[in-house]
């Protein structure tokens, strides 16, 4: 556990090294080895297919089962113990009920009450509750409350009392559009004050609202970094064009270091220019756009570094 | 993951709070305090007719008017030696005899039945304390927060208080019997009697509580674990049955620590008519916990 504790950074929210599990003697490694790191403060993405281990690792993170190799390391802390840690960690988990017969504030009084809330459990727990616009069913059971109203009490319950860090697994499952968006900007609010994990299919979503991403697949991380790294918005730009021939040979001369291609499609195509590291893609396309303008080439759309769920489709390929 | 003491314990304490809060409002709550009261009304009903037979047996003897409702002969009953004979048949020690002529007699009815009953109730009640969450996974918001070992010692509090409840309502249910069914009933020395054997019947339902608990850690599924705690209450009562029938032969000097570990054993000395009472029921709460821990250290490691 020291490993893991060397391993971590300061500025480590989650810090998971060699993570090893599976559930039973014969059957194949849920986390195989699975190391990654969020950033403290960050809304983090936690990407994979499913069984890629994201809710396994939610599970060995928050304690629900141990790893039977490696280790994480929470805020600093180590792994998880809820005594080290009272207060400091929300948890949305993936498939747990809440029981029907407490009321909305009741529950969550409770957890706040659990995490050594005190006396101010009930106000924050009025708190998180009109932050997931749940007030007016404040007194109302648990059971007469819809899926997505009940997930958005899970996700209250989660950012009760702001922990610094939270680990939601799929929380905009079954809600509809208006309340997914009414998350998302929830979740954006608590940026730089908590550090975020949402793991989810809706990769547009996290594209949307996170800062970080970690993809998994079968139990290992393949890919980590800024959203914009790993997606690539700070080195390529996709220029959909109109018909003629690029001039690739000015923009070649114009901007040294940049490399270009081509790909013709239909009466135009897309041209792709990928920049080096350190380039300022800002006034690239400002140099680009005026060269395809003196070569009279129309420009139809611009799309900076893949969508997420490019990056991912392609990571699976 | 060494909890400090005032904060684990201030834990269990919102467990207990919270879970009796939860445990009130739930079926089982209704039906553990409906069977009590329905087992305790009837049992009460039928003393009271064996108090009516008994009662007009010696009212015909002294050529006096019989009675529908039992209760202003019991002066004379109490001289009386198969009456004598049928109180001392309820106690475990013929020295209480006199102690318990002197008690308003449906309250001795009363916890005769609650030993007999309590048991089966609260491993039953007991057996639905974790298993049921274990199952929906609503545990894990708990366990995410506190600690396991607090989580089972606050349930076993909150259901603990639960059946403090039921018993009072139980207790009720015969108070209401004897004011309705007998006459010339003292009621505050009965309700007195009754509360006074209350916190004796909580004490005697604890290690079977915890029997429950027990049971319910061991799995996911809460019938298959009310059947375990139903199956291991009646074991115990089996092994009490055994070692006490052995207890003349070569045999029985092995069996008596083993007689000492059955909480049985321990049950005739809540009888006592001084605070005797006390030291048994300690005994039975250490009972309590030790059963309740029995199957904690899978509890502690399974994936919830």
């Amino acid at each position: 556990m020291n490993d893991v504790r060397r391993a971590a950074r300061a500025d480590d929210g989650l810090r998971v090294v060699g993570v090893r599990k599976r559930y039973s003697g014969r059957a194949p490694w849920a986390l195989d080895g699975l190391t990654c790191r969020f950033p403290r403060g960050s809304v983090c993405g936690l990407v994979g297919p499913n069984g890629a281990g994201k809710t396994t690792m939610y599970s060995v993170v928050c304690g629900y089962l141990p790893a039977d190799e490696g280790g994480v390391d929470i805020l600093g802390e180590g792994p998880f113990d809820p005594w080290r840690l009272k207060g400091r960690v929300g948890v949305l988990p993936q498939d747990a009920e809440i029981d029907d017969r407490r009321t909305c504030r009741e529950f969550l009084h409770y957890m706040g009450a659990l995490q050594g809330l005190g006396r101010g459990a009930g106000d924050a727990a009025d708190e998180a509750l009109k932050a997931v616009l749940l007030d007016e069913r404040a007194d109302d059971r648990v059971g007469s409350l819809s899926h997505g109203m009940r997930r958005r009490l899970s996700v209250a319950s989660a950012l009760l009392g702001s922990p610094e860090l939270v680990l939601l697994d799929e929380p905009t499952a079954g809600l509809d559009p208006v309340q997914a968006r009414s998350l998302r900007k929830l979740l954006a609010d608590h940026r730089g004050r908590s550090t975020i994990i949402v793991s989810s299919h809706n990769l547009v979503e996290l594209e949307r609202i996170c800062d970080w991403v970690v993809l998994i697949e079968k139990g290992v991380c393949v890919m980590e970094g800024p959203v914009e790294e790993v997606t690539g918005r700070r080195q390529v730009v996709d220029w959909t064009l109109g018909p003629g021939d690029p001039p690739v040979d000015a923009l070649k001369h114009a901007l040294p270091g940049c490399e270009w291609a081509w790909s013709p499609e239909g009466s135009g195509g897309v041209l792709t220019l990928r920049a080096p590291g350190d380039a300022d893609l800002d006034a690239t396309s400002i140099t680009t756009a005026r060269i395809l303008a003196d070569a009279g080439i129309a420009i139809r759309d611009l799309q900076r570094g893949r969508s997420l769920e490019e990056t991912f489709f392609t990571s699976e390929e | 993951m060494t909890a400090p003491f005032l904060v684990s314990m201030r834990d269990t304490l919102v467990v207990g709070r919270f879970h009796l809060m939860k445990a009130v409002r739930t079926r089982s709550a209704a039906v553990l305090s409906i069977a009590l009261v329905v087992v305790h009304m009837g049992g009460a009903w039928i003393f009271t007719e064996i108090l009516k037979a008994m009662e007009n047996s010696a009212a015909d003897a002294l050529r006096v008017p019989t009675t529908d409702r039992p209760g202003a002969m019991l002066g004379v009953l109490r001289d009386r030696e198969d009456f004598r004979d049928l109180i001392a048949g309820l106690l475990p020690d013929p020295s209480l005899l006199e102690w318990a002529l002197n008690l308003p007699y449906l309250s001795i009815a009363h916890f005769w039945i609650a030993l007999g009953t309590l048991p089966f109730l609260a491993a039953a009640a007991g057996s639905e304390v974790l298993s049921a969450d274990i199952k929906n996974r609503s545990l894990r918001y708990e366990v995410a927060r506190t600690g396991r070992l607090e989580v089972v010692g606050g349930r076993f509090l909150g259901q603990a208080l639960l059946v403090f409840v039921a018993v009072l309502i139980a207790n009720s249910g015969t108070w209401i019997m004897a004011m309705v069914a007998m006459v010339e009933q003292p009621a505050v020395r009965q309700m007195s009697t009754l509360l006074a054997f209350t916190p004796r019947l909580c004490a005697w339902s604890l290690p079977f509580l915890g029997i429950g608990i027990a049971a319910s850690m061991l799995t996911a599924n809460p019938n298959t674990a009310r059947v375990l705690a139903l199956g291991a209450t009646v074991a115990t009562f089996v092994g009490w049955g055994f070692v006490n029938s052995r207890q003349g032969e070569a045999l029985g000097v092995f069996l008596v620590p083993l007689r000492q570990l059955l909480p049985q054993s321990w049950m005739f000395a809540l009888w006592d008519s001084g605070p005797g009472w006390i030291a048994p029921s300690a005994v039975l709460l250490v009972f309590g916990g030790v059963l309740t821990l029995a199957t904690y250290p899978f509890f502690a490691r399974r994936n919830l």
